[in-house]
């Protein structure tokens, strides 16, 4: 009997924590998808990054309290959209090294060869205004910690703590990122966003 | 609020719009992503509900071979004057044989009271 009752409070307790789990994950996934397609320009790769970013999250931190799952969150993304970049720098530097040493097309960049999935399709393109096109080019052309600095105090709307556990650094690096991200931002935008 | 915060809040707001303004193929998708992800959760916590149980298990399988044993034991521990070998058992009946065919033995039978009177020192003298 009172196995039975253990046995139901456990059972509903593990479906609170699927419940807000999903709250969670829903609650973050689109501006999880936009920070990383701003950061790396192709929404396929994004998309995986985002998945790739919800599965670690609930093998290594489900059992977090909640407060903390946003910056653990965010963190995860930030280091994989970071692997995303190192990886397609050894990508380069392998394909430029193929070329190099290749002879059946001599002068052939695969890289530069592959069809550029960041760039929206003509009806896509039709539906952007041009303000918010600058805005995420602007956004996009960033230095990597400024951009993340922003996106998460501007856009996901976490403090300077939570935005620096996020990044890994102190409170001071992410006041000075976010604040040169907002003057560059400024300048670059110009009348757009006055 | 300065220039830079109201821009930057302003900036902030339309990235979000632009976020919850996502076509249905990606929302499709990451919703296929995050029904992924809780289904992992969720085998992960049954699988950690399971071995929680384990160390019960185990302690319940102990007490009950304790019990066993226990039990079983009962009979076994309490004293048996009887000769336990094949070898002593044939040595105490052929002592009983002797005693039976000596003649002192039978004389004591007989006066038996007076044996049962007489002091032990005198007996060991006596024999």
């Amino acid at each position: 009997m009172v196995l039975d009752d253990l046995g139901s409070v456990r059972e509903g307790s593990a479906l609170d924590e699927l419940r807000a789990m999903d709250r969670f994950l829903a609650d973050v996934e689109r501006r999880a998808f936009r920070m990383a397609d701003i950061a790396i320009r192709n929404p396929d790769d994004a998309l995986d990054i985002v998945q790739d970013t919800m599965l670690r999250f609930v093998r290594k931190y489900a059992d977090r309290p909640r407060d903390e799952w946003r910056p653990l969150f965010f963190r995860i993304l930030r280091n994989r959209i970071t692997d995303h970049h190192r990886g397609g720098s050894v990508r380069r530097r392998l394909f430029a090294w193929i070329s190099i040493g290749g002879e059946d097309e001599p002068g052939h960049d695969p890289v530069a060869a592959a069809p550029e999935k960041s760039q929206p399709g003509p009806e896509k393109q039709a539906g952007l205004d041009d303000a918010m096109r600058a805005l995420e080019n602007a956004v996009g052309k960033l230095p990597s910690r400024q951009q993340q600095a922003f996106m998460l105090r501007a856009v996901e709307g976490l403090d300077v703590a939570a935005t620096a556990a996020a990044m890994g650094c102190s409170d001071g690096s992410v006041k000075q990122h976010y604040y040169r991200a907002v003057h560059t931002l400024r300048a670059a935008l110009g009348d757009h966003w006055q | 609020m300065t220039d830079q915060d109201e821009f930057a809040q302003r900036v902030g707001q339309r990235l979000r719009d632009r976020a919850d303004e996502l076509d249905a193929a990606t929302r499709s998708r990451l919703n296929r992503a995050r029904q992924r992800a809780l289904t992992e959760l969720e085998s992960k916590r049954k699988l950690s509900g399971s071995r929680q149980w384990l160390p019960v298990g185990a302690a319940a399988l102990v007490a009950m071979i304790a019990i066993g044993l226990w039990q079983g034991r009962g009979p076994d521990e309490s004293p048996d004057p009887l000769p336990v070998t094949f070898h002593e058992s044939v040595v105490v009946e052929a002592l009983d044989f002797e005693m039976l065919l000596d003649e002192d033995a039978f004389e004591m039978i007989e006066n038996l009271e007076f044996f049962v009177w007489l002091p032990d020192d005198e007996l060991e003298t006596a024999g």
